[in-house]
């Protein structure tokens, strides 16, 4: 997997959760967890699956919707996918 | 004498399991009065005679316990939702004089307020949920046993069931779950889980869970979750209330319904009615799904003139919904006065415009009052406008049960900041939940009155725009 594809979807990675949970892209990291912060909460949640699915266009299973608990989690989430980060 | 309610009834189902906790413990119906019955103690040695109570109410063990003590031993109790923030709290207090608030842990804290409340009052409950509002609802211990016996009635509620907290308990809807589960002698399991977590779904599962309610959000979280694709066996019935579906949704809960071939409840209710009014037969759900359908068992609905107030008896006319039925609130208290008040309503004006159709099932075309459903969040537009006020004037607001518009002129971007943290912080809306707009002149009628219709035209063309 290329470099540039990892750094292509991290980007929109990024920008999916900050578009999901109207924080700015600096904010987004790893570590950040649903229901860590009250901006992510079960609204925004479902909009980052929406988002995520239509960004990545691909169609979650819902374990992997209520699994996905964490930044880090999306990712190892995606990457089941095809997602590579 | 047959005991009052069922929250003095609770002895009656012995040994049968209550309660259910996502560790695996389980409290028994004879257990729950004992520990409600100690609970008492508590209150009566601390809080003064008929004074006014506020519990933090939490879906914990605790919580419950000092909700079933306050209605066993005739404590009037305000339910709060447990996170309330301080300054809420505090006006809540002031407002209404409550002498003690029960945190969710049980701890009562002694306010110094002593304010009598009148014998007839049980219950108060926040006419808007979580924003803290000093509106509430005053309901009697006839009340909530009327409300309970009618939901068991046509709900098939068995007492081998077992319900979940998915909806807060301090809100009409989700306390209408537990109060109905105990009426029946059936279980519900007290979970905090949050309806998008993990968590959540594997107790459905692991608890045997047989009913799940929703408003529509939830809906919205079943459909994105593909609730039709979880195998959940226990699953008997769901139940829909707090705001009319969207075109959608309803095609979504027609489609999950004739999928998962489970009944699917749509509700009408107000608190202003203990929780439930009406319900949609589910063998109607495919058919009349835009119905509200009949008035709950004991309950009676009719159509009034909005200006006249006459009756109106035929089919396909347009008037104000109304209900009577022994569910029907004591009064509102916005005040420590209001409490002492000895008002008895009769028959509730929903504030909605209602039709009913020569088969008898009755169907809302409009809203009387300026309201919005936002996720079961009930905003009075009106209200809304005046505390906005303080930020920027003028300023007005409109909108659909998606979308809230709140339209102002200052060109200043701290009048932008403020509302939006307003919105978000305080009334916790999604920023996709609502739309500010800053205009010139805010758009008015030729009487001179704020025209809602053009302001709502303008921001869905502003929100198609982006």
């Amino acid at each position: 997997m290329s470099n540039e594809l990892i750094q292509t979807n991290t980007a929109k990675l990024t920008a999916a959760f900050a578009t999901a949970l109207v924080v700015a892209e600096t904010q987004i990291h790893d570590d950040l967890a649903y229901n860590s912060i009250k901006e992510w909460d079960s609204t925004a949640h479902m909009l980052l699956i929406a988002e995520l699915e239509n960004v990545f266009n691909l169609m979650l299973d819902t374990d992997d919707i209520i699994d996905m608990s964490s930044v880090a989690k999306a990712k190892a989430i995606l990457g089941k996918y095809g997602v590579a980060f | 004498m047959s005991r009052v309610s069922f929250a003095h009834r609770l002895e009656q189902f012995g040994d049968a399991i209550a309660l259910r906790l996502p560790d695996n413990s389980t409290i028994s119906y004879q257990q729950l009065a004992k520990l409600a019955d100690e609970y008492s103690t508590t209150l009566h040695n601390i809080v003064p005679d008929q004074a006014l109570l506020a519990l933090r109410f939490s879906s914990t063990l605790s919580a419950v316990v000092a909700y079933l003590a306050a209605l066993r031993s005739g404590k009037a109790l305000l339910l709060l939702a447990p996170d309330l923030g301080d300054s809420q709290t505090l006006a809540l207090i002031e407002r209404l004089q409550i002498a003690a608030v029960i945190q969710a842990s049980g701890d009562i804290q002694r306010t110094g307020f002593s304010h009598q409340v009148r014998s007839d009052c049980a219950l108060l409950l926040s006419t808007s949920g979580s924003s803290g509002s000093p509106k509430s609802v005053m309901l009697s211990l006839a009340n909530l046993e009327a409300n309970a016996r009618a939901i068991c009635a046509y709900l098939p509620i068995e007492a081998t069931d077992t319900a979940i907290t998915a909806l807060p308990l301090h809100y009409s809807y989700g306390l209408s779950v537990l109060n109905s589960h105990l009426f029946k002698g059936a279980s519900i399991l007290l979970t905090e889980a949050l309806l998008m977590s993990k968590d959540f779904w594997q107790q459905t599962r692991d608890f045997h869970i047989s009913s799940l309610p929703g408003v529509p959000f939830s809906y919205q979280l079943y459909r994105q979750l593909r609730l039709e694709r979880m195998p959940r066996p226990a699953l008997r019935y769901l139940t829909q209330a707090g705001g009319k579906l969207n075109s959608s949704l309803t095609d979504y809960v027609q489609q999950l319904s004739s999928t998962l071939q489970k009944p699917v409840y749509l509700m009408y209710g107000q608190t202003e009615a203990t929780a439930r009014i009406a319900y949609l037969p589910p063998e109607l759900l495919q058919q009349h799904a835009d119905c509200i359908g009949v008035a709950i068992p004991e309950g009676e609905l009719l159509l009034r003139d909005p200006v006249s107030k006459a009756l109106i008896t035929e089919d396909f006319k347009e008037g104000e919904l109304c209900y009577r039925g022994p569910n029907v609130m004591l009064g509102y208290a916005s005040s420590a006065a209001d409490l002492s008040s000895n008002t008895a309503l009769t028959e509730l004006s929903t504030g909605d415009l209602a039709e009913r159709l020569p088969n008898g099932l009755y169907r809302i075309v409009g809203r009387l009052s300026r309201f919005l459903k936002l996720q079961g969040k009930r905003l009075q537009l009106d209200h809304l406008e005046q505390q906005l006020a303080i930020f920027t004037d003028p300023v007005c607001c409109a909108g659909t049960d998606d979308l809230l518009v709140v339209a102002y002129t200052s060109p200043s971007s701290d009048s932008a900041e403020q509302l939006q943290h307003y919105l978000r912080d305080q009334l916790q809306l999604h920023p996709a939940l609502f739309k500010l707009l800053q205009l010139d002149t805010l758009p008015v009628l030729a009487n001179g009155k704020a025209d809602y219709q053009t302001l709502l035209k303008l921001a869905m063309e502003a929100n198609n725009a982006n």
